[in-house]
């Protein structure tokens, strides 16, 4: 029993540290997923028509599920399968960042997507996305 | 994504988890159950998730906690009920 009570002590000193680093320390890019990682992260779930994992990456989630689903349906029927996603990264601020992703897709060969994403409570968040032409 | 970025994930990681291990009273692996080693690659799968950033470290933390927090409890109820080994 007494083992229980320690790995619960350590666990929340770990979190606390992380809280530490992500907070007062600022941190944005390693003990938090980075913007690119969210980009991809959201496409990949966009592109597999898991539109609620693809919302949580959303800074306004509220009633997105409509627009993702929409999105997620054009992307499939313009571009085919997707097969390869892959995150670059782009600028980075206190609060604001910026990254892309080149998507790999079996009719539309290979299409490019930016995004523009703000901090949230530590955590990077999409606040907007296009396509470049 | 910047090597040393991984690095620090990495160690970290490895920190948490050697020092959950141990909390977990768990020193060699001669004497390991199947439930330690199913644990063990369900913590495995954590790290990789962490060290590539597809999720936040605090839910790395989280998940690893209670993972060996059930761990820890599973094999406190099999103590008392003498199933244990």
């Amino acid at each position: 029993m007494k083992e229980i009570v320690w790995i619960a002590g350590v666990t929340g000193l770990a979190l606390g540290v992380v809280g530490l680093a992500v907070g007062p320390g600022h941190d944005t890019m390693t003990f938090v997923s980075p913007p690119e990682v969210v980009a991809e992260e959201f496409v990949r779930s966009l592109a597999t028509g898991r539109y609620d994992r693809a919302a949580r990456h959303l800074d306004d989630a509220d009633g997105a599920d409509a627009m993702l689903t929409a999105e997620g349906t054009s992307l499939r029927e313009r571009a085919g399968a997707v097969s390869q996603v892959e995150g670059e990264a782009g600028s980075i601020g206190c609060d604001a960042a910026t990254a892309s992703t080149r998507i790999t897709t079996s009719d539309a060969g290979e299409l490019e997507w930016r995004f523009s994403l703000v901090r949230r409570t530590g955590t990077w968040k999409i606040q907007d996305w296009s396509a470049v032409d | 994504m910047d090597p040393l970025r991984i690095v620090v994930r990495v160690a970290c990681a490895y920190v948490l988890l050697l020092v959950l291990v141990r909390l977990a009273g768990k020193t060699t692996v001669k004497h390991a159950s199947p439930l330690d080693f199913v644990t063990a690659l369900i913590a495995g799968d954590l790290v990789d998730d962490a060290v590539w950033a597809e999720v936040n470290a605090s839910v790395f933390v989280v998940a690893a906690g209670s993972l060996f927090m059930v761990h820890a409890a599973v094999d406190y109820v099999r103590y008392r009920a003498g199933l244990a080994r």
